[in-house]
């Protein structure tokens, strides 16, 4: 086998990491499946296309007259430039008056600066509007699905691309938010908050806690939309209580645990959990909260935690996504660290019966194949392994499974 | 409410949409008759695939779940333009290169603003997939040193196995110049490797590690 030939093996298990990610299933939940929801145009062609993005970004450079400009740092932002925030944060000043400030660790991208604001685009992170009103103003933000229409305010906005988790909390005016369960659009005004969760498919408008309203140890919900999904749901808004205010730290104050284990440092993010108190996290985090605590944990080694950090994301949440991932997890803690082959050839069972729509499938049903392989059962091995091929016949584990199936084949 | 109408609502009430049933040509039609199911049907069928190239292309990318839209929201957008219905995965898998060569160039020119890393290439090392994922890693790394062109064909031929042809129709190009871009890439590719002792120890190692 010659050396490049070997790159489709490092591709087989680029496949484990993409199937352990949930992506697919996740992606699903936010893509429209109604017909009028795409206009329809004939495609360009690739080449076509690529010229006119080319070409567009070329024009972009030279602005039309009155076109607002933009600095950071007293460094001129084009058309297309991408800002990733340093720990500091940065600052953005545009012609008109308008600011933002990013938070750290936030990245934003510039798409389009005009005569009547800009078209902005929120990667990550979290980052403060402050729209200067003036005639005809018309400014735009796509934070994740959503849309922010603005034509003056100031408000502060947040999107977590990994837990698919938007804030919006406003302070002055209003603005207009289109995207996932609220598809024609709804406004929000000075005072009110937006919270949504589209892996729980939950989203809240209430009243901004930190607006002139201090009543608000139980925020008046002025609408709540919900898509029933799992028997049980975290408990009201807290975990997005936390999470604004972990989000907005004291100067010198340590980073949360998610930022940590969003750096990859999981034995701190693990720490600073602990601090909190994980037994309180289990209660009243998010299942994407809790699935991010747990491959921390499982991670860093500490398997007994993560075993029951994934443990109680399959008690809270059943039937998700969410829960048949943390079945999957729990599996490979079972194989790969107690080598308890029959209870991963459950674990892996478990979630290939609760696998929606093949996410997560074709892997569990790969790892269920080792498992029953290791666990000495022959038969069940078999047989799964000719319905894997039935399934996946040009999946990463069909030469595995082709020997299970044949034991003539097998050493 | 009669009797008669309570009857079929209750009946119509349990009448669940049938899961599409069709190869592509019929889901082709499907799509552009509106059909209901349709479109969930082309996103479970290809979104896998989808997400594999997209993968082999850009990494374990951050943006990998956007991306994965964007392909499919331009797929529903322009499945009116479709012109050989029998080639529908070679016709998304085109816009699936398109996207992540996209990306690619974004994270180029952002490197030249201010630099960042926490999107780029981000797979977990751990355990008894401790080398094989350190060696992934290395191969991003070098594949981030390629010029774009080079690295798209590298990525569809060497890591998802395509056969030139194949790699040819989706990048839109003729079977000359992708072999040119492949000679080239695994020139280059191999030259970098070269400095990844984790790659060059994996890829030069005799027999697989994992069950085969």
């Amino acid at each position: 086998m010659s050396s490049l030939e070997r790159l489709k093996r490092l591709a087989g298990e680029q496949d484990r990491l993409l199937e352990a990610g949930n992506t697919i299933d996740v992606a699903k939940g936010l893509l429209s499946f109604d017909p009028t929801s795409y206009p329809k145009k004939p495609r360009r062609h690739a080449l076509v296309a690529a010229a006119g993005v080319m070409l567009a970004a070329a024009a972009a450079l030279v602005w039309g007259p009155g076109a607002i400009t933009a600095t950071a740092n007293g460094v001129d932002v084009p058309t297309g430039a991408w800002i990733a925030a340093p720990d500091q944060g940065t600052d953005l000043a545009f012609s008109d008056g308008s600011r933002l400030h990013l938070r750290p660790d936030s990245g934003l991208r510039v798409q389009d600066l005009n005569a009547e604001g800009a078209h902005l685009l929120l990667e990550r992170g979290e980052v403060e509007v402050r729209v200067a009103h003036r005639p005809g103003a018309d400014w735009r933000l796509d934070v994740g699905p959503y849309l922010v229409s603005v034509t003056g305010t100031r408000f502060k906005i947040r999107w977590n691309p990994r837990t698919f988790e938007f804030a919006l909390r406003m302070s002055e005016g209003s603005v207009r938010v289109s995207g996932p369960m609220i598809a024609s659009g709804t406004s929000l005004s000075a005072g009110e908050r937006l919270v949504a969760s589209l892996a729980d498919k939950r989203l809240e408008i209430s009243a901004n806690a930190d607006h002139e309203a201090p009543t608000a140890d139980e925020p008046e919900t002025v609408v709540q939309a919900s898509v029933p999904e799992a028997s049980e749901k975290p408990a009201a808004s807290a975990p997005e209580e936390n999470e604004l205010k972990e989000r907005r730290p004291a100067p010198g104050a340590r980073a949360s645990w998610k930022t940590l284990a969003r750096q990859g440092r999981y034995a701190e993010a693990v720490d600073a959990a602990e601090k909190l108190g994980t037994g309180r996290l289990l209660k009243s985090a998010s299942a994407p909260e809790l699935m991010t605590l747990g491959d921390a944990a499982r991670l860093d080694g500490r398997h007994l935690l993560a075993a029951e950090i994934y443990t109680s994301v399959r008690r809270r949440f059943p039937g998700t996504v969410h829960a048949a991932g943390a079945a999957f997890n729990l599996g490979k803690i079972a194989f790969d660290r107690k080598r308890s082959y029959a209870e991963a050839a459950r674990w892996f069972s478990a979630c290939l019966a609760e696998s929606r729509s093949g996410a997560l499938e074709r892997e569990s049903f790969g790892r269920l194949l080792e498992a029953l392989h290791q666990s000495g059962d022959t038969v069940g091995a078999g047989t799964a392994a000719g319905r894997y091929l039935e399934r996946f016949p040009d999946g990463p584990h069909a030469p595995f499974a082709r020997k299970l199936a044949d034991p003539s084949r097998q050493r | 409410m009669s009797g008669s109408s309570k009857k079929r609502d209750a009946v119509f009430s349990k009448v669940t949409a049938l899961r599409f049933d069709g190869d592509d040509r019929a889901l082709v039609r499907a799509l552009q008759d509106e059909r209901p199911g349709a479109m969930e049907e082309l996103y479970d069928r290809y979104a896998p695939h989808v997400q594999r190239v997209l993968a082999r292309v850009v990494g374990m990318d951050a943006a990998l779940p956007a991306l994965l839209q964007e392909v499919f929201i331009e797929a529903f957008s322009h499945i009116h333009s479709i012109k050989n219905a029998a080639r529908l995965k070679a016709w998304i898998t085109s816009i699936a290169v398109f996207t992540a060569r996209g990306r690619l160039r974004k994270r180029t020119r952002r490197l030249s603003l201010w630099f960042s890393d926490t999107a780029l290439t981000e797979i977990p090392i751990e355990g008894p997939d401790h080398e094989i994922r350190e060696a992934l890693a290395c191969a991003y790394r070098v594949m981030d040193k390629l010029p774009v062109n080079e690295r798209v064909a590298f990525a569809l031929r060497f890591m998802e196995g395509m056969e030139l042809t194949e790699v040819a129709e989706v990048c839109h190009v003729s079977l000359a110049t992708i072999k040119r871009r492949l000679s080239s890439a695994r020139k280059r590719f191999l030259s970098l490797a070269g400095q990844q002792q984790a790659l060059l120890e994996w890829l030069e190692r005799d027999g697989p590690r994992r069950v085969e």
